[in-house]
């Protein structure tokens, strides 16, 4: 999916802080690293793109897509199916157990022309892929936090986005987990011809891709790799 | 969508099940007191109104129509005025009536001994499940559940309780023979013990049997011949405390029949007209006697008791108030714990409406769990009571 930004600006209500973009590029199957200071509104942009929250000013796309010319069920449609969100605290179900955490997207999502088998082949072949296969009837009280992770970005994963947003997906793992963490979106992104779009403080791991977007900076800096 | 949405409902009760278990339980006990209060009441309406309906007219001596209504129906409450044997006679003489004449005044094992005609089983539709109807002195009949409660079977004898062990000239406790034992009647009839209304009058002390002279030669202290020759008994003649085909012959009666006590006279009419006639015959405030229609007495106090249930349900409508009121607050605080997993269900794509239908389809199954649950306590509660209301009717 191509993300196209240009001039964009937005504020919360009632805050002096304001979002401003003057333009970024991505194309369909490229990964940006956002990066900057905190409060800076990583977080927000990544908001911005999912249609959670919408701009003030200014052109975001998503390949064709405005979000400002959708309705609230037309953007939270699009979201089940184009989208993936990973984040740092995981944000997984406590009462569910693995297996229930990663397909909670398809029961949450209307006619979206996957059947129950069909879930589960996709389910299955996630948790083979990130070596959660043994883990599946568990709680999330019996995983560590890099299984917790790796479970949020099945969950990601399991409705075969376009767009792959991460928000600090390494925060809270140990160095090893980071980077293995990294690959394994990166990995997963190109499996699934999926834009991945990381917010990260962690500078070790931007080399990895495509486009680099600096908010201290505001504006995005090449980080040399060619484009996927 | 529907079948998802109660996936999470069961998973999120279950993975929470202390607090389901609790929830549940406060709900139950909620539904539970104002239904079972209602369902018992409607079984002690129902026994009290059947058994007044099977019996359109008592006649008794002026006084507490209730007390009356419980000695005649339920074999509750002493009557201290009695009536006559005549009184009876005179009843039965009308045309288009069926009169049985009761008398109910002494105890066996704490039980009532009713005193009655052979009539009484036959209009009652009392079957015996074993042995016969007693058909001379001494013999009773006993109803299902005094039977299985005492352990007694036809062959067995059970003697009556005495009324006053002080009383050295009062009566004495008799032996009475079972020869036959009642179905079950789900009435106050299981609980009796019957007898013939002779059999009662010997148990009152108004007939009895000793022994003779020719026998008690032996014992001479117990005659004393007097100055002028004759033969007089002294109080160390004792009655016989058994009636048995041997001493039956001596038993004998110092009144006429008619001079009897009875304690109530049963009427079933078989006309309007016949009931109307009755009535009219009996309705004089001066009169001794006072004809009562049973069912009147039972609706009059049924009043009371729907009065004391209407209290009660305007208690429960209160607490009610109260319990749903903190289940509301206990909602919104739950609402307001479930607020995070709402914002991972809301991020994932779930709409408002399956937000709100998590919670609803969560409290709507409790809601259906407790009133099942207190459905089936209510019945039990009422099946485990039918006999207690039995005992207190």
């Amino acid at each position: 999916m191509d993300i196209h930004i240009n001039k964009l600006a937005f504020s919360w209500p009632g805050a002096s802080f304001e979002l401003k973009i003057p333009s970024l590029e991505v194309a369909k199957g490229e990964s940006l690293a956002i990066i900057g200071p905190s409060g800076c509104g990583k977080t927000t942009l990544l908001k911005l793109l999912a249609g959670m929250v919408l701009a003030d000013s200014g052109e975001l796309l998503l390949g064709e897509l405005d979000w400002r010319a959708q309705t609230e069920t037309q953007r939270r449609r699009f979201r089940q199916h184009a989208i993936g969100f990973i984040y740092q605290d995981f944000r997984l179900l406590d009462y569910l157990n693995i297996q229930d955490n990663i397909l909670l997207p398809w029961r949450l999502t209307q006619d979206c022309g996957l059947d129950h088998s069909r879930a589960r082949a996709r389910l299955e072949a996630l948790a083979q892929g990130l070596g959660l296969t043994d883990l599946m009837s568990r709680s999330l009280d019996q995983i560590s936090s890099g299984e917790r992770q790796r479970v949020a970005i099945a969950r990601a994963l399991l409705m075969r986005p376009q767009l792959l947003l991460a928000d600090e997906p390494t925060g809270n793992l140990d160095p090893s987990n980071k980077q293995r963490v990294c690959d394994l979106l990166h990995d997963k992104a190109r499996e699934h011809q999926a834009t991945l779009i990381m917010v990260t403080h962690d500078q070790a791991l931007v080399d990895r891709f495509d486009h680099l977007f600096d908010f201290s900076q505001q504006r995005e800096i090449q980080s040399g790799k060619e484009p996927v | 969508m529907k079948q998802q949405l109660c996936y999470l409902v069961i998973r999120h009760m279950s993975y929470h099940r202390l607090r389901t278990l609790w929830l549940w339980l406060g709900l139950t006990l909620t539904c539970w007191l104002p239904l079972c209060v209602h369902h018992l009441t409607q079984v002690f309406e129902q026994r009290l109104i059947a058994r007044a309906e099977q019996t359109p007219l008592i006649l008794g001596v002026r006084g507490n129509a209730y007390d009356l209504v419980f000695h005649a129906l339920y074999f509750r409450h002493g009557m201290e005025d009695r009536l006559k044997m005549k009184d009876w006679a005179e009843v039965a003489e009308h045309a288009g009536i069926a009169a049985l004449p009761l008398l109910h005044g002494f105890h066996a094992r704490s039980q009532p001994i009713v005193g009655i005609t052979i009539d009484y089983l036959q209009r009652r539709q009392l079957r015996l499940s074993s042995g016969r109807a007693f058909t001379s002195l001494g013999e009773c009949v006993l109803g299902a559940k005094f039977a299985t409660e005492q352990g007694m079977e036809v062959g067995d004898s059970v003697m009556s309780d005495p009324e006053n062990v002080f009383h050295l000239a009062g009566s004495y406790p008799l032996k009475l023979r079972v020869v036959g034992i009642l179905a079950p009647s789900g009435s106050s009839d299981d609980s009796a013990v019957f007898v013939d209304l002779k059999t009662h009058w010997v148990l009152e002390g108004l007939g009895h049997g000793h022994a003779t002279p020719e026998t008690a030669e032996a014992a001479s202290q117990e005659w004393a011949i007097s100055g002028d020759g004759s033969l007089n008994a002294t109080a160390a003649v004792l009655p016989y405390l058994e009636i048995t085909a041997e001493n039956a012959q001596d038993v004998h009666f110092h009144q006429s029949t008619e001079e009897m006590p009875i304690s109530a006279v049963l009427i079933w009419p078989d006309s309007d007209r016949a009931t109307a006639l009755l009535l009219g015959a009996y309705q004089d405030p001066s009169q001794v006697l006072q004809l009562i229609r049973p069912m009147e007495v039972v609706e009059s106090m049924m009043g009371w008791v729907f009065r004391v249930r209407t209290f009660l349900d305007l208690n429960y409508l209160l607490v009610g108030i109260a319990v749903i009121s903190f289940l509301g607050l206990i909602m919104l605080l739950s609402n307001q714990l479930r607020g995070p997993e709402f914002a991972i269900l809301r991020d994932l794509g779930a709409s408002a409406g399956f937000l709100r239908g998590l919670v609803l389809v969560e409290w709507g199954l409790l809601i259906l769990m407790a009133l099942v649950c207190a459905v089936f306590m209510t019945l039990g509660m009422g099946a485990l009571l039918r006999q207690w209301l039995v005992q207190v009717l």
